[in-house]
């Protein structure tokens, strides 16, 4: 967290900043009130440019997203350039400055008159750190400079790596340029990628791969719905499947006669993970574009797998797909919430949590005060919460007579719900109503869990309001859990709810919070 | 004694030199760059500014802007029309600067007379300072009013600070402006023929709405009143007519609003 001036000090000023070559050899340096850094500074005497025209507003909302889930992308985040001089002609023209790394710095203003308004960069705060979606220029002579987020980068294919097609385990000429097949976490009933035959060193056999690399191991393989045997050494029989854990592979013993399914525990490397944050944290480290560790705000993360609890699956075929499609399936599952975070790195929350509020807003505090209605997917407020468990990944259709009636049910199905039905909202409201989350629980328990988590929310009646206030300038989160109280509204007794929107003025010095919550 | 106008900048095209101006970051050709605040600096508690003007206008008033200059900063002015300044036109001697925070430093320096001369050297001394930061360089000749202007001058700020209220609370919100840049609202009632069809033209063919000019408030000021109520800005305003209107026989009419580019 950042401190910032209490009001009633100078204003601070602001300098975003950006790289427009690969090499960082050049930055773009702007300001809303010209500025030089220190001597001391690094860099030292640097000169930014007052090029903003008007307020930098930056905006994240999930609210829309309440009870469904998904990204949170930045909103609204455009500053308006002076551009009289062509300034931004070749930024526009060649997109030099597009996608670079932009950081928004707040700096406190000691001296006015001094070419460094007698503070220094160290002592900035960072309000934003993203990167630069694009530079326009507009016919009034001013530019558009838009700035986005790091989840930007989750719209690239989630598996780079794809099969050759020169056979074994490339795969045929009928697999070439397809992904590898991905799982995450534990699965029910995927349909594995068939490699053609292959000697791993038990002679020339049927080969199906779960997972592009190791995997902790499969639980089932199934040949029309008929469960093989499973080895890990030697030669399998017919009846039997051999599992190559290590490659994130399986053999049957004989060629079979109908759809091979699988269930597995998946990616292991370094380690086993089959948490929701977990799953989509392999997700985004391992595969797309492959964000550091560095990119993960940590302590929002450990929260977000305390939040989450349960056991969830992710696989997805020889298709192509986007990590941002990947993580959205996920997050659909339970209604978290993925945005990133004001310092540039991801953070995972449950629009659920419950915890001692991070800031608190007494009414001397509050410009405005405004309670909004809720989502379209929450009015009115559903009787029913159900939450899908035991994914089936490819449902069986033509099945062997030996199948037992109930796998030959669980089969066939896309998966079970868990429902929480809430007697009290159905005495409550007229017309009842049923959410449903697609998700991908491995027990039914866990899966019963979240909708009853839900509903506990829904019963007691939950509340969104917006909140303009001065304070918590620069640090106010998606995710974070904070208190407003309001003589109106029936806030007099404060109110605690989940952020799950903010917009932030900076110059203005304002930023509006949108708390939702049964607090 | 009337105010005066400065409104053709003789320095903007000049040579500039100073063996202190080494930070590459900060060059000298900053103190002919339209923003104020883009500044030159002067690495040295003290230096010398040397100006080629290129030709031999006449001058009698060199104005640094948005300085860092102290309020004990020492200054003098000499003009000449050879380089070595071996004969010197003019010469201020060492004054003090009077840059003061009220008027973002500014330094303006008024000759009794416009001197013709290509070179100027400004020699400034700021004992407490590592460097000294200067914004602008203006020079040039100055219209000097015949006639004051009327009574109702307004001389202020413009409030950019913003002071919210929440209606239910009664909470107040201040935000501060990093400046709230001064203005002046005058009229000259009683411009004269020659000044409306000369100067005051001019003023208008050369500045627009897009240039700045300095206004002096009074010509009698002391130096350190001089260099609060002088503004350096736009004369004109885009969108809007400027002129003056002839309201008598001999004498013309023209209102000005200035709000001092920061």
């Amino acid at each position: 967290m950042m401190g910032f001036d209490v009001p009633g000090m100078l204003a601070p000023a602001f300098l975003p900043e950006a790289f427009v070559s690969p090499q960082n050899i050049a930055t773009l340096r702007l300001a809303s009130a010209a500025f030089y850094s220190a001597a001391s500074d690094t860099p030292a005497r640097a000169y930014y440019e007052p090029r903003i025209l008007d307020d930098i507003e930056i905006g994240q909302s999930a609210a829309d997203a309440l009870a469904v889930g998904g990204r949170v992308a930045l909103t609204v985040s455009e500053i308006a350039l002076a551009d009289g001089d062509n300034f931004a002609a070749d930024l526009a023209r060649y997109g030099l400055a597009d996608g670079r790394a932009v950081r928004v710095l707040s700096l406190p203003v000691v001296n006015a008159r001094a070419s460094d308004f007698g503070t220094s960069l160290a002592s900035a705060a960072i309000p934003f750190v993203g990167v630069l979606r694009s530079i326009d220029r507009t016919g009034d002579f001013s530019a558009r400079l838009a700035l986005g987020d790091v989840t930007e980068r989750m719209a690239t294919p989630l598996q780079p790596v794809l099969y050759q097609g020169t056979g074994g385990a490339e795969g045929g000429s009928e697999l070439k340029g397809r992904p590898k097949p991905v799982t995450l976490g534990q699965v029910f009933n995927i349909a594995p990628v068939f490699l053609g035959n292959m000697d791993l060193g038990a002679g020339s056999l049927p080969t199906y791969q779960s997972h592009w690399r190791e995997i902790a191991g499969h639980d089932a393989i199934r040949i029309r719905g008929v469960a093989q045997g499973i080895i890990s050494t030697g030669t399998p029989l017919i009846g039997q499947a051999r599992d190559y854990s290590a490659l994130g592979l399986f053999q049957l013993g004989a060629a079979p006669d109908g759809d091979v399914t699988a269930d597995l525990r998946g990616d292991t490397v370094p380690i086993y993970v089959n948490s929701i944050a977990g799953i989509l944290r392999r997700m985004l480290e391992s595969l797309g574009l492959a964000y550091d560790a560095a990119d993960f705000d940590s302590t929002a993360w450990a929260f977000a797998e305390a939040d989450l609890p349960g056991i969830v699956g992710f696989h997805q075929g020889a298709t192509g797909t986007t990590t941002l499609a990947a993580a959205e399936e996920i997050l659909a599952g339970s209604g978290a919430m993925l945005a990133a975070g004001r310092g540039g790195k991801l953070r995972l929350a449950d629009p659920l949590a419950t915890d001692t509020p991070q800031f608190d807003l007494p009414s001397a505090c509050v410009l405005a005060c405004e309670p909004l209605p809720l989502p379209a997917s929450l009015r009115p407020l559903p009787r029913a919460i159900a939450v899908r468990w035991g994914r089936n990944h490819a449902p069986l259709s033509n099945m062997a007579g030996s199948v037992a009636a109930a796998d030959r049910q669980r089969l066939s199905q896309e998966g079970s719900f868990a429902r929480a039905e809430s007697s009290l909202i159905t005495s409550r409201v007229a017309q009842q109503r049923e959410i449903s989350f697609p998700a991908a629980y491995w027990t039914e328990a866990e899966a019963l869990a979240r909708a009853e988590k839900w509903r506990a929310v829904l019963e007691a009646g939950p509340r969104m309001v917006r909140v303009l206030t001065d304070r918590s300038l620069g640090q106010v989160e998606i995710g974070q859990i904070g208190r407003v109280t309001y003589p109106a509204f029936g806030f007099d007794e404060g109110f605690v709810g989940v952020v799950v929107g903010w917009r932030e003025r900076l110059s203005a010095r304002r930023v509006e919070i949108t708390l939702w919550g049964a607090g | 004694m009337p105010g005066a106008f400065l409104y053709d900048n003789v320095a903007k095209g000049a040579v500039l030199t100073s063996t202190q101006a080494n930070v590459p970051s900060m060059p000298l050709s900053n103190l002919q760059d339209a923003q104020p605040r883009r500044r030159a600096r002067l690495n040295a508690a003290s230096a010398t500014l040397d100006v080629d003007l290129l030709a031999a206008p006449p001058v009698d008033c060199v104005a640094l802007l948005s300085t860092t200059l102290s309020a004990n900063a020492i200054i003098r002015l000499r003009l000449a029309n050879v380089s070595s300044f071996a004969t010197v036109l003019a010469d201020t001697g060492t004054i003090n600067a009077e840059a003061q925070d009220e008027a973002q430093g500014h330094v303006v320096m008024v000759l009794p007379a416009p001197v013709t001369a290509r070179y100027l050297r400004i020699d400034l001394t700021d004992g407490a300072a590592a460097f000294m930061d200067i914004g602008l360089l203006v020079a040039g000749q100055l219209w000097r009013l015949l006639r004051g202007t009327a009574y109702g001058i307004r001389e202020g700020r413009v409030m950019l600070d913003r002071r919210d209220r929440n209606p239910f609370t009664g909470a107040e919100f201040p935000v501060p402006a990093i400046i709230n840049p001064r203005f002046a609202a005058f009229t000259l009632p009683a411009l004269s023929v020659a000044e409306a069809r000369n100067q005051h033209r001019d003023l208008l063919r050369r500045l627009g709405a897009a240039g700045d000019a300095l206004s002096i408030a009074e010509l009698g000021d002391s130096m350190a009143e001089r260099n609060r109520r002088a503004i350096w800005g736009a004369m004109n305003a885009p969108g809007e007519d400027a002129a003056v209107s002839r309201d008598s026989l001999p004498l013309s009419l023209r209102a000005f609003r200035l709000v001092e580019r920061a």
